[in-house]
Order: C-alpha cells, then structure tokens, then sequence
C-alpha cells in the first residue's frame, strides 16, 4: 500500500485492523497512520473495545482445576525470588508482540544503554621529588575539600529527592485508598443491584429463610432458570470440617439432595446446581446441616434455612 | 487501577482481576482453540503475561480489552500453529443460549457471576441484531484469526463483501453496546 490515504479511508479500515484482519502490508500501513493520530488511535480504542466484548459470549467451559492455585503458586514463587522479574523488567526489553498486535498500546520506549567510561589511560611512570609530593598533598587536600563541599551537597540534594519522592508516594497511596474505600462502596452497591439482576434473568426464584436454629440474618435465593439453578447464600456460619450443608429440594413430597457447601460468614456462598425435568416441579427448597460429605436422608431437626414455591 | 497495583507486585490485585476475568477468558480461548488442556495452558500463560508485564500498559485504551488481547492474540497464535485443525467453522456461530448461567468458577463471587451473566446477554442480544452473515464474518475473524482475504475464502464470496461486512458488523455492534451501556468504564479493571 504505497499510495496515500485519507483519513476517512483510514478510518473504514479499523474495524478489520482492530480484528487482526488485513493482509499483512495493510496491517502495517494502517498502523503507522494510526500510530501517528491521535484521533484514529482513539477511534481504535473504541472498537477494540466493543470487539473485545464478544469475548463474552463464547460457549462457557469451567476453568480447568486447580489453575487459579497454579497461578497464585508461581506468581508466590516469583515475589520470593531476590531478583524478580518485575525487577528485570525496568532494564530488560522483553518481547512484547503479543501485547501489541494488532495496536502498540503501550509499547515501552526502548531504553538507552548507559555508554561505559573510556577506560582510564595508564599512568605515566617517572620519579617524584619532594616539591612534587607537597603539591600533590596540597592539591589532594584542596580537592578533598571541594569534594566534600560537593559530595555534601549532593547528598542533601539526593535526601530532598528521596523525601519529595516519598511524599509523592504518600499523597499517591493516601489518594489511592481513598478511591478503595469508594471502591468498596461502590462493589456492595453494585452486590444489591447485581442480585436484583439475577433475579430478573432467572425463570423463578424461591427465597429461603432462616429457621429457629439459624444464625440471625441467615437467608439464601435459589434462582432457576431452565434446566439450572444458583442458590445464593447469606449469613450462615461456618461449619466444623466433620460438618457440611446440604441443598435440598423436596419433590413430590420427598427431600432430594442438590449439593453441599461451606458457608463463609462474611460474604455470599454459591452453589451451582443442575435440575433435571424431574427436579423442575420441586415445592420446597432447604438447606440442611449434614455429615461432612452430604447425606442420602435429610435430618429435619438441622434444617436451618427454608423456603416454599409459591 | 488493578493494572497499576499488579505492576507494583500486588498479588491480591492479580487475584482479583483473575476471579473477575478468568472465565470470560478461558471461554474464549476455549472457543479459538478447541482442546480443554492447550487451552488451560494458554489460560494459565496470558494472566503470567500480565503479571510480568502489567508496567507495560500505559493507560491508553481500555484495561480490560488490552488483557483480552493479550489471551486472543496468544489463542490465535496457538490455534496457527495446530495446522491441521478440521474447518468446521465456515456456518459455525456462537450459539444463542438466552439466559445461560456461566458455569461458576469456585471463587466466582455471585457479583461476578451475575455481572458475567449480564455482560453475556448484551452482547447475545447486540449480536442477534447484527445481519448474520456479517455476524459470521466477525466471529470468523475474532475466534478464527482469519483475515479478510480468508474469510472471503472459507464463505466463497468477494474480498470487497467481506470487507463491508466486517466494518459494517462492528461498527454496528459498537453502536448497539453502547446504546445499551457500555461505556469505558465497563472495560475499566
């Protein structure tokens, strides 16, 4: 593509760039345009973003076991290492074409290296005489002493960068864990909003509420929607290991269970649960305290959290 | 922001952005590069990759679609090295499932969930008001990495007709998400 291009030409090729699609050539011609206006650069940022959203909807594959603890494991393993990647990464160039294709968002400025002093000539040897001696001593003392005044200077200069950077980290830190706390607001706001939403997706739902043996405040909603459903937890204790909860529905009179769980105080507990046609008629829904592991009959006295289709 | 904190070694920001993102990517990848076990491998490469070099990101564009790309460019990668893959993929859409809940990962949130499951249905119900032979051209090109060229190719039509369809399509799709909310914010990490 060696002719020139308007900006509207330009502009009808981003969709196929934002997506990897243009021959190669083109690729390359279409981001050195983009690469040097702001405005298609900003108009790239715009579409990748609405192309990265059909990530979305890919069929859903559970997450490999494990792979969360893998990953956390060696990201563990990389904090402990005395000189960490994170450490190489401000003087190594590493390879970066995977971030930046098909746009170089990001790309780190290549760093200069710093060129090394010219090796010092050798010494010139010759006998030294007194008179020599008493001025070298004498231009010796008078250098210490401007060295001193200078490397005492650089010193308080090097302390007031340190402290002013310090400062900056301070202001940043502070300004940061204000917008965490705003965050964290934010998030249990959204928590409310988000199980509404829940609700609104799912076919039904059925609330359960907390027994005479419960703890206060213990509640969960078990939302289906065809042949799935998601019980959502709140408020239970945590159990000893030699205990579980139990998910049972109770279909044409008789308690079937549906999966067991851990609660965790402090925060919602989930439980994914398939519903067979046969479950879709259920007309009761508990939770049960059971033997770590679940059992085949429920026991009524440990039924801490109930709920009825109406 | 979660960038920012994992590029100063925060391990609780990695984990954060892995529960929130983890899986919408596997999804994805699983989709690009059909076998569960190179998958989890790619999977497991793209978040190392943002570990190691979250400092790389400079706040231009969107957090989260620079991570997303990062996981596709990866898939895509992969997905051209397994030459001998069948082509399945000329009629191949994403299936329409409405309402489909995400299988949950163990550490999803039901914030998380909930958001993902809301995220899957804009874009189910933006992508079922896009033609869908320019649907077809957009998923060839995002989950199969095809050019233009390719597609035009795999469907048996003219370079030019794909062209418009890709440009038409995702301009299309840009316009329907954002009338239905998505701002830069929702790309935010």
């Amino acid at each position: 593509m060696s002719t020139e291009r308007t900006s509207d030409q330009i502009r009808e090729l981003l969709p196929a760039y934002v997506l990897g699609a243009l021959d190669p050539d083109e690729m390359l011609a279409v981001d050195g345009y983009v690469q040097n206006d702001p405005m298609l650069l900003a108009r790239v940022y715009e579409l990748e973003q609405a192309a990265s959203q059909l990530a979305h909807v890919a069929p859903s594959t559970p997450l490999p076991a494990a792979a969360r603890e893998r990953l956390l494991d060696r990201v563990q393993k990389d904090l402990k290492r005395p000189s960490s990647s994170a450490d190489m990464r401000t003087t190594i160039q590493l390879p970066i074409e995977e971030l930046n294709r098909p746009v170089h968002v990001g790309t780190p400025t290549a760093r200069p290296v710093p060129a090394m002093p010219p090796a010092s000539p050798p010494e010139r040897l010759r006998r030294d005489t007194p008179a020599d001696w008493r001025n070298r001593l004498q231009q010796w003392l008078a250098g210490l002493s401007r060295r001193a005044v200078l490397g005492a200077t650089v010193a308080a200069l090097l302390i007031g960068i340190y402290v002013g950077q310090l400062q900056i980290q301070l202001n940043q830190m502070s300004r940061e864990l204000a917008t965490i706390h705003s965050t964290v607001a934010t998030l249990e706001e959204r928590a409310q909003e988000n199980q509404q939403l829940l609700a609104l997706l799912a076919d039904r739902d059925v609330r359960l509420a907390g027994t005479s043996i419960a703890p206060q405040g213990a509640s969960a909603a078990f939302y289906v929607q065809g042949d799935k459903g998601v019980l959502v937890v709140r408020g239970l204790e945590a159990l000893p290991a030699t205990q579980t909860y139990q998910f049972w529905l109770v279909i044409d009179g008789t308690p079937t269970p549906f999966g067991v769980f851990q609660a965790q105080p402090d925060q919602p507990t989930l439980l994914s649960v398939a519903l067979p046609q046969s479950a879709q008629g259920f007309a009761i829904a508990d939770v049960s305290i059971e033997p770590a592991g679940g059992s085949q009959q429920i026991t009524k006295e440990t039924v801490v959290l109930r709920g009825s289709v109406s | 922001m979660l960038l920012d904190m994992i590029a100063r070694r925060d391990a609780d920001a990695l984990t954060a952005l892995y529960d929130r993102h983890a899986q919408t990517i596997y999804n994805m990848i699983n989709r690009i590069i059909r076998e569960p076990a190179v998958a989890a491998e790619v999977h497991q490469d793209t978040f190392w990759q943002v570990w190691q070099k979250a400092s790389e990101f400079h706040g231009a564009g969107a957090a989260a679609a620079w991570v997303y790309r990062i996981a596709r460019n990866k898939s895509l990668d992969q997905l051209r090295r397994q030459k001998a893959r069948p082509q399945v993929v000329a009629t191949t859409l994403v299936e329409d499932e409405p309402g489909d809940f995400p299988p949950p990962a163990d550490t999803a949130s039901v914030e998380q969930i909930s958001e993902q499951a809301w995220k899957r249905q804009r874009v189910r119900r933006a992508l079922g008001d896009i033609p869908i032979e320019q649907r077809l051209c957009l998923e060839l090109a995002y989950y199969e990495g095809m050019s233009q060229r390719e597609i035009a190719e795999r469907v048996n039509i003219s370079l030019g007709t794909v062209k418009t369809r890709i440009r038409l399509g995702l301009e299309k799709l840009e316009r329907i998400l954002r009338a239905d909310g998505l701002t830069a914010e929702d790309a935010a990490l």
